[in-house]
């Protein structure tokens, strides 16, 4: 694969089944209590921040579902519900967070329930790619490499988790091919 | 953040709910009910038995239904913020937990709040000294403070404050406050109490917490990196407190989880001894008497602030540290 080719991504639907489960029955339980209490301020309080939560998470799982990613050697464009795009020369800040459980944290547990968020910055405009994205190495990839050629100095957490999962922040690394999963 | 928080948050339901149920059936498991503890003591006074009104409040207390129906009914009415019924204060839950809950909450966060800041100026020292005369002193009073319990610890202070100022110690207010409503002398009061079940409370605490900080950012003081940045010319106070120290507070953060049920359950033992008005003693009372729905909030209340307070620590892991954690190598 050529630097110049375009490639598309999405998030895969039997990634997302998940989050859809979670966010219909956390919002159904939570309304579900609200409606059968609705006079009781603590308990509509509660439960229903924990109703508004999950909705706003169920929202974000179908915005995903419908997302499409294309990357080249311009920029990123994101088109789903509405379109957003970032050219590389216009990135300003680039982070890669991990969120794990509290066992992987102590060093318990290696793999498995973390996932890794993408955010970039720049011209006014934020994305934020999820690590269930297919293709996910190589929008980081990119990144990486627009971050170094606009001289951005990334945060040392970054640039750990950049090399973490494969993509040296300071050099070159060959691009990742679509096939190249990542694995948490 | 968000997919984060919903993810932990989901987790939380399904865990209180197993977690209910467990509570509901444990409470159940010893032979009989709260009745039949209460039919006991009055045979044992030597008092009457009115078998009619027995089976009446059997009856009134659900107490005759099965054990299912009654955990779902008490599970349907925690949802409602119902707690239940006490049956032996004959009262509801929430007015027999009241004042307990405030005063319990404010010993415990006086208590937390002690600990931090003796223990981490002294396991800071003891790190950076290491080996140094502070250290080792500091190291033998932190095995004296493990290895000494806490009850015993306040039946020594009860002894002397007793034999030395003849004073009794014990309370956490003035005997002729304890029903009165709240008002600044009864703040006072409280405040000139305090010190004692805060220095009896967090001891342990305080010991464990110097030795463990003192191990961790030891660990973090030999890495490569503190030497790199020594050789480099760091000052030594900037050195420690902005790399190894914060790396090191990482387990205690992962740990804050298990602060929040001590605002419950916490030192049920030294409470008893100093006669503190808290929630402990209560609970004791309540799985003795098999008075369910009030040990059953109690236990509900702990195994939430549990799982809130792993969640809490969750997230304030993942917003300080959020970096990936691998072994066997970097994976590729």
């Amino acid at each position: 694969m050529s630097d110049l080719d375009t490639a598309f991504y999405r998030y895969p639907p039997r990634a997302l089944v998940g989050d859809y489960v979670r966010s219909g029955v956390g919002t159904t339980f939570g309304l579900l209590i609200v409606i059968s209490n609705p006079a009781n301020p603590w308990i509509v309080g509660i439960f229903g921040g924990l109703t508004l939560a999950f909705a706003l998470f169920g929202l974000r799982t179908i915005r995903q579902h419908v997302t499409e990613v294309a990357v080249t050697s311009d920029g990123v464009f994101v088109r789903g519900l509405g379109r957003r795009e970032l050219a590389w020369h216009a990135l300003e800040q680039v982070r890669l967070r991990f969120y794990g459980t509290r066992r992987q944290a102590r060093g318990e547990k290696m793999s498995g329930g973390g996932f890794l968020e993408l955010t970039l910055l720049g011209a006014g405009k934020k994305l934020k790619f999820d690590s269930n994205l297919l293709g996910f190495k190589d929008v980081a990839w990119h990144a990486a490499r627009a971050a170094r050629e606009n001289q951005i100095s990334l945060d040392p957490t970054t640039a750990g988790n950049l090399l973490d999962i494969g993509v040296d922040a300071d050099s070159d690394t060959p691009r990742p091919r679509p096939q190249d999963a990542l694995q948490l | 953040m968000l997919p984060y928080i919903a993810r932990r948050l989901f987790v939380m339901i399904p865990t209180l709910l197993v977690i209910s149920a467990v509570v509901f059936f444990i409470i159940q498991l010893p032979p009989g009910d709260y009745l039949e503890t209460y039919i006991a003591e009055l045979q044992a006074q030597g008092e009457a038995v009115d078998q009619s009104r027995i089976a009446f409040l059997r009856e009134q207390y659900g107490l005759d239904q099965p054990v299912w129906l009654q955990y779902l009914t008490w599970l349907w009415g925690l949802l409602q913020g119902d707690l239940g019924f006490s049956f032996e204060y004959q009262l509801p839950v929430s007015d027999v937990i009241g004042d307990r809950f405030l005063l319990t909450a404010i010993i415990a966060v006086a208590t937390v709040l002690f600990t931090y800041l003796v223990a981490f100026p002294i396991g800071i020292y003891s790190a950076v000294r290491q080996y140094s005369a502070g250290d080792y002193i500091f190291t033998f009073i932190g095995y004296l403070g493990l290895a000494t319990p806490n009850f015993l610890l306040a039946l020594v202070m009860l002894y002397f404050a007793n034999v030395w100022f003849g004073t009794s110690i014990g309370g956490l207010m003035d005997p002729d406050l304890e029903d009165a409503p709240w008002s600044f002398e009864k703040i006072g009061s409280v405040l000139e109490h305090i010190w004692i079940p805060m220095i009896v409370i967090g001891t342990a605490g305080t010991a464990a917490l110097i030795r463990r900080l003192r191990a961790n950012l030891l660990d973090e003081l030999h890495k490569q990196y503190v030497v790199t940045a020594r050789a480099k010319g760091l000052a030594e106070g900037k050195l420690v407190f902005k790399y190894p120290l914060r790396l090191a507070l990482n387990p205690f953060i992962a740990d804050v989880g298990n602060l929040l049920p001590q605002i419950i359950s916490g030192a049920v033992l030294v409470s008893v001894v100093l006669g503190l008005p808290t929630n402990g003693p209560l609970l004791l009372r309540a799985l003795q008497s098999q008075d369910m729905y009030l040990a059953g909030a109690f236990l509900m209340f702990e195994a939430t602030l549990v799982v809130i307070g792993v969640m809490l620590s969750d997230l304030a892991l993942a917003a300080l540290d959020p970096r990936i954690r691998f072994t066997g190598g970097r994976r590729r």
